[in-house]
């Protein structure tokens, strides 16, 4: 897992994907620091982590699509299957390149605090509650596009697909009103991602939510170890 | 070291590869032969657990594939048809990376070093593999597959792409490894080089296995005449000659017949002589040593007068 976990890591680095993915996140983000605490004069900074959840259905998809493609397109599934390693380490290495890669550019994102913190006095513990819950909805999108990743061969096709998942996952919440049957309420708490992030917005550390995304990052996990393995099966 | 037995796989309903079972001494190179889209591709990656098979079993060294891979798999190197290069790595990383993959133990450098020189890649290990050339990627897969040190190799179509002094080469390196391997091709020379045992396949089915000289050497004394004169003419002046079993006319043109002996003994003295002086010229004289195409298709009639 571990030899895995770095070339992914280094993979990201050695092609413009790494770079894309942090600077777009830190550029839009800054924008959206700029705009909405510093010309208004706000220490809220869950405003900032919200507004970039919008970014995250175009950024995920571009961290997530070559991770298990791009392994199928150049044959190299074959050196890593039949290598003494599981599949289950080859996923969770995967995943924990991608997490890393979220992981970095969001440490970054701390710079804000700091100028929060020399120009007013933020709320930390507000803050900290926005930053998990973010890391989380961020893991579990992560989650989804190597799920997705690990269906195709081709990355823009994962891209696409990620992009449609995930915009799908966002906008569930949005037929809630039409919905009246107990049946498809409980489906739509189940898929709606972005429901449970609004506790921790608010800076409640919500376990509920907590439970709730790790367990989703988990069966997808679980699913793309199952599509890796199911192939040789098949 | 190697034992397949009655290994089958279904794709759908399309049987690629249909209840193949042989076994693979320590140290024994043995060649997999047979036409493309044979099943040999799909035999490999079910020895080496990339897919698994429909039905049968495949143990290296004691480890079945499926129940203990780790073991199994540590003992395997594999070379598939398209060597499972990361483009965007230099030979160097990608060779460190194989090495953490593997969970090698050896002395790293001295160990990878050592690949190299083996694999004649000294001087690429800061390039990339993207610029690598066929022969060179060629080469990487096979330097990736030696990683570890695995006692069984198995390898997919090796010298596809090697210019000829690369498979000499190559063949110089596998037949000095003296590890166990299996290597699939569909070119009798390389098998008949490097390898001691053969096993044919056809449509997924074993259709003929058997030792080198068995398959190719059915009769060593064959041999492959053309001569200037008309074949009625030969006929007469050959049938008297002690040793020959079997005469066939293989071709004929208006001056030259090409004909085929089947003997006990080597004729070719008295040939000569006996044509010599009946002053017939002799244009060609050779043994005949067998195409793939010759034993594969004795091989699949011999299956079939089986069926």
């Amino acid at each position: 897992m571990k030899a895995i976990f770095y070339r992914e890591l280094r993979a990201y680095f050695q092609t413009p994907v790494g770079y894309i993915f942090i600077g777009m996140f830190l550029a839009v983000s800054g924008y959206f620091f700029a705009v909405s605490n510093l010309l208004t004069k706000s220490p809220d900074l869950g405003q900032v982590l919200s507004n970039m959840m919008m970014m995250f259905l175009f950024l995920i998809p571009i961290l997530t699509m070559r991770l298990l493609s791009e392994e199928k397109n150049s044959r190299t599934d074959q050196l890593l299957l039949t290598s003494p390693v599981s599949v289950r380490s080859i996923v969770l290495g995967k995943f924990a390149a991608a997490a890393t890669i979220y992981l970095l550019t969001l440490g970054i994102t701390l710079l804000y605090l700091l100028v929060l913190r020399i120009c007013g006095a933020p709320s930390y513990a507000k803050i900290f509650c926005n930053y998990l819950g973010f890391v989380l909805i961020g893991f579990a999108f992560i989650s989804v596009g190597l799920f997705i990743s690990s269906l195709t061969q081709n990355q823009s096709s994962a891209a696409m697909a990620t992009f449609a998942a995930l915009l799908l996952l966002y906008a569930v919440e949005w037929s809630r009103g039409m919905v009246h049957s107990p049946f498809l309420l409980a489906i739509i708490d189940c898929l709606s991602i972005t429901k449970w992030y609004s506790e921790f917005e608010l800076g409640v550390l919500s376990v509920p939510a907590i439970i709730y995304y790790i367990s989703f990052t988990a069966v997808l996990l679980l699913c793309t170890m199952h599509t890796v393995d199911k192939r040789r099966w098949s | 070291m190697i034992e397949v037995s009655h290994l089958s796989k279904l794709y759908g309903t399309k049987r690629a590869v249909d209840n193949i079972s042989f076994s693979v001494k320590p140290g024994e190179i043995v060649g997999f032969l047979g036409p493309n889209g044979a099943g040999k591709s799909t035999t490999m990656n079910m020895l080496t657990g990339y897919i698994s098979a429909t039905a049968g079993s495949v143990t290296v060294d004691g480890y079945n594939i499926l129940e203990k891979p780790r073991e199994a798999k540590r003992r395997i190197g594999y070379l598939p048809e398209l060597p499972p290069l990361y483009l965007d790595m230099t030979l160097d990383e990608y060779l460190d990376f194989v090495y953490e993959l593997k969970g090698a133990t050896q002395p790293r450098r001295k160990h990878l070093n050592g690949i190299k020189e083996l694999t004649n890649l000294e001087d690429m290990g800061g390039r990339l593999l993207r610029n690598f050339s066929k022969g060179y990627r060629q080469r990487a897969g096979l330097a990736q597959a030696l990683v570890g040190d695995p006692p069984v190799l198995i390898l997919d179509e090796p010298t596809i792409g090697l210019d000829p002094t690369q498979i000499i080469e190559f063949r110089n390196v596998i037949s000095t490894l003296g590890k166990t391997t299996i290597l699939s091709t569909h070119i009798l020379s390389e098998a008949s080089a490097l390898c001691s045992r053969m096993l044919i396949i056809n449509r997924g089915k074993l259709i003929a296995s058997g030792d080198k000289s068995e398959m190719v050497g059915a009769n060593e004394f064959r041999y492959t005449v053309e001569l200037s004169a008309g074949a009625e003419t030969v006929r007469a002046l050959l049938t008297d000659i002690e040793g020959i079993q079997k005469l066939e006319i293989e071709e004929e043109t208006e001056t030259t017949v090409t004909i085929c002996l089947d003997c006990v003994k080597d004729v070719r003295p008295a040939i000569c002589q006996a044509l010599f002086n009946a002053q017939v010229p002799i244009l060609t004289l050779k043994k005949a040593v067998p195409t793939l195409e010759q034993i594969f298709l004795q091989a699949v009639s011999g299956a079939r007068g089986e069926e």
